[in-house]
C-alpha cells in the first residue's frame, strides 16, 4: 500500500488459455497490468495478440466454456475481480464500477426497443420515470447528442454508427463508472465520426476524471487519448510505457514494427508540416 | 497517362420513387450528376463519409449497377450499349477489390480453385500451365504459393485473405482496378502492407485504380487525383497535393481535421490549437457530426 495513487484496476499474471479443437491456445499469458485513477491507458496489439481476451478477462465477460485455465489476479480497488461471487460483480457493473464499450454498436443493441427503453435498462435504481427521462437526456448531451430527445425516441437502425457508439457509450456512463473499458470503440466507424467519438472518450477522461482502458490496433488512436501504452503480442505484453516515451524510444522490436506501420499509413505528404 | 480508359458524364443514381400507386416522388440521389475520369495508369482516389454515394459510384464503374441517367464509356464506348462479348472484355481488364475479403471469397474454396477459376474463364492459362500461373499470381502478392495454394479462406488471416483477393483481380492482368475500401477491415500493421502492394502494383503494372475511402492518409500516401464527394455530389477535384494542402470545401477541411497523427505530442498541440481557434467544443465544428 503505498502512498500515491492506488490502481484502480490492476492484473498481476493473468492467464487466459482457451482450448480450441482440442488444442491448448495461449491467449493470454502471464499479463501484469495497472490503471490509475483518471488515467487513459491503451492496449495495443494486432488481431490475434489476446489483447481483446485480457479486456474481456479483466471484466468478467469471458465465455467459460472453451476455458483450460484461467490464472492470476485482476483486483477493482483491491477486490479480486476473478473471484467475485457473480451478484458482488453485477453491482459492481451496476453501480461507481466499470463498464464496457465493444466494437460493433448495432449488435449491442435491440434492435426492436427504442432508445429510451434500453436507457432506461441502465438506469433502474432512479426512483420514477421522470428522473430516468432527465438522466437519460443528459447522458446522450455529456456524449455530444445535442437533440437527445428525439434520439431518445428512435431505433438503432435509424441511428448512424457514430450515435449508436455514442448512445452505447452514454448507457455505460449510467451507472457512474470509475473506468471504462472500450474495445476497438471506433474501428467500425468513418474518419470524421472517429475523431468525434475519441474527443467525446477524452472530455470524459478529463471532464469526470473517467479512468479508461483502450484496447485498440491504431496507434493513431492511442497517440490521442493514452497516457500509459501496453504493447501485446502473442499473449505477452512485450513493452509498457508511457506514451510519449513509448512513440519517441520503442525499446522492443516489435513495437518500433507497429509503429513504423502506423507511421506509413498517418504521415501525410501532401500536408508538409501541418500534420 | 492521360488516355481515359473510363470516362462518365452526368452520372445520376437514385434509390425509391413513386410507387406503383403514384404519390409523392421520394426519390434520393445517391450519385448526383457526376463527371470523372479515369486514366491509364493513374489512380483516382474518391473520398467521402459514409451515404456520400461513393461505393454507389464504384458501383456503377464497375457496371454492377446501371445509372439512372449519364453515361459511362469505357475507351469511348458508352456501357449502356455493351454486347455480351464488350462485357467479357470489359471484366478482363476492369476489377474489383471490396472492403471485407472474407465475405468477397468463397468459403467453400480452395484459394487455387479461386484463382484457377479466373484463369480458365479468360483462357489465360491452359491445364498444363495452371500450376505455374497460380504460383506466379500468389508470389506477385507476396504469398508463398506451396505453403498457400491448398487453403480454404477461414485458414487465412485478413491480411491474407485481401492479398488473395488482389491476386483475383490481378490474374486477368486488368487495366483498372476498382477498390472500395480495400484497406479498412485490416489491423494497422497489415494495412501498411497491403497498401505497398497496392503501389509496387500500381508502378510495375501501369495499372489505373480508382480507390474509394474515407482515410486521407491511405490517399495521400497513393493517390494521383482525389475527388471528394458529399452528399452524393463532388465537392472537390483536383491533384492530391493540391485538394489535401490547399482545401477548398469545409467538408475536405473536417476530414483533415479529423486525421489521426500518430505522434502524441503532434495530436495534444494540434488539439490545442483547435480547442483556441473554436472554443471548448471542437467537435460540434465537424461536418457530418450531427445527423
Amino acid at each position: 500500500m503505498s502512498d500515491v495513487a492506488q490502481p484502480l484496476l490492476s492484473a498481476r499474471n493473468v492467464k487466459v488459455h482457451l482450448r480450441v479443437h482440442g488444442r491448448i491456445v495461449k491467449a493470454v499469458d502471464g499479463v501484469d497490468l495497472d490503471v490509475l485513477p483518471g488515467q487513459c491507458v491503451g492496449i495495443v496489439g494486432e488481431s490475434g495478440s489476446g489483447k481483446s481476451t485480457l479486456g474481456r478477462a479483466m471484466t468478467r465477460l469471458l465465455p467459460n466454456v472453451e476455458i483450460a485455465e484461467l490464472s492470476g489476479s485482476v483486483k477493482f480497488c483491491g477486490d479480486d475481480v476473478l473471484a467475485m461471487s457473480s451478484d458482488t460483480m453485477r453491482a459492481l457493473r451496476r453501480h461507481r464500477g466499470l463498464s464496457m464499450v465493444f466494437q460493433d454498436p448495432l449488435s449491442y443493441l435491440n434492435p426492436t426497443l427504442r432508445i429510451e427503453r434500453q436507457m432506461a435498462e441502465s438506469l433502474r435504481h432512479l426512483p420514477d420515470r421522470r428522473a430516468v427521462q432527465a438522466k437519460s437526456v443528459e447522458l446522450l448531451q455529456q456524449v455530444g447528442l445535442a437533440d437527445a430527445e428525439r434520439v431518445l425516441g428512435l431505433y438503432p437502425h435509424e441511428l448512424s454508427g457514430g450515435m449508436r457508439q455514442r448512445v452505447l457509450i452514454a448507457m455505460a456512463l449510467a451507472p457512474d463508472p470509475q473506468i471504462l473499458v472500450a474495445d476497438e470503440p471506433t474501428t467500425a466507424l468513418d474518419a470524421t465520426v472517429q475523431y468525434q467519438v475519441i474527443q467525446t472518450l477524452r472530455r470524459l477522461n478529463q471532464e469526470r476524471n473517467l479512468a479508461m482502458l483502450i484496447i485498440t490496433h491504431d496507434l493513431g488512436m492511442v497517440a490521442e487519448l493514452c497516457d500509459q501504452v501496453y504493447v501485446m503480442h502473442g499473449g505477452k505484453i512485450v513493452e509498457a510505457a508511457d506514451v510519449f516515451t513509448l512513440f519517441e524510444a520503442p525499446k522492443h522490436d516489435y513495437t518500433a514494427s507497429l509503429l513504423a506501420a502506423a507511421r506509413r499509413l498517418h504521415q501525410t505528404k501532401a500536408l508538409g508540416g501541418l500534420a | 497517362m492521360s488516355v481515359p480508359i473510363i470516362t462518365g458524364r452526368a452520372i445520376v443514381k437514385s434509390f425509391g420513387g413513386r410507387s406503383w400507386f403514384g404519390g409523392a416522388d421520394t426519390s434520393k440521389r445517391a450519385v448526383d450528376t457526376i463527371d470523372l475520369d479515369v486514366n491509364e495508369g493513374e489512380t483516382l482516389a474518391i473520398v467521402g463519409e459514409s451515404g456520400s454515394g461513393k461505393s454507389t459510384l464504384a458501383r456503377m464503374l464497375l457496371g454492377l449497377v446501371k445509372p439512372t441517367s449519364g453515361e459511362i464509356a469505357y475507351y469511348g464506348q458508352a456501357m449502356s450499349g455493351f454486347s455480351a462479348p464488350d462485357w467479357a472484355k470489359f471484366r478482363k481488364s476492369v476489377q474489383p477489390i471490396f472492403q471485407d475479403p472474407a465475405s468477397s471469397l468463397n468459403p467453400r474454396m480452395r484459394v487455387d480453385t479461386t484463382l484457377a477459376n479466373v484463369l480458365r474463364r479468360h483462357k489465360l492459362a491452359t491445364a498444363a500451365t495452371m500450376d505455374s500461373a497460380i504460383g506466379e499470381l500468389l508470389a506477385s502478392v507476396g504469398l508463398d504459393a506451396t505453403q498457400f495454394h491448398d487453403r480454404y479462406p477461414h485458414q487465412l488471416s485478413g491480411g491474407q485473405q485481401q492479398r488473395i483477393a488482389i491476386a483475383r483481380a490481378m490474374a486477368v492482368r486488368p487495366k483498372l482496378i476498382i477498390a472500395d475500401e480495400p484497406l479498412s477491415s485490416l489491423d494497422m500493421s497489415v494495412q501498411a502492407q497491403i497498401l505497398d502492394l497496392l503501389v509496387s502494383l500500381k508502378t510495375s503494372r501501369n495499372l489505373g485504380l480508382v480507390l474509394i475511402s474515407h482515410d486521407l492518409n491511405v490517399v495521400d500516401a497513393i493517390a494521383d487525383r482525389v475527388i471528394v464527394m458529399y452528399l452524393g455530389k463532388v465537392v472537390e477535384a483536383g491533384p492530391t497535393r493540391q485538394v489535401l494542402g490547399n482545401p477548398a470545401s469545409d467538408y475536405t477541411r473536417s476530414l483533415l481535421a479529423a486525421k489521426l497523427v500518430a505522434d502524441p505530442r503532434l495530436a495534444r498541440e494540434r488539439r490545442l490549437a483547435m480547442e483556441a481557434a473554436m472554443g471548448k467544443h471542437p467537435q460540434s465544428t465537424i461536418q457530418g457530426a450531427s445527423p
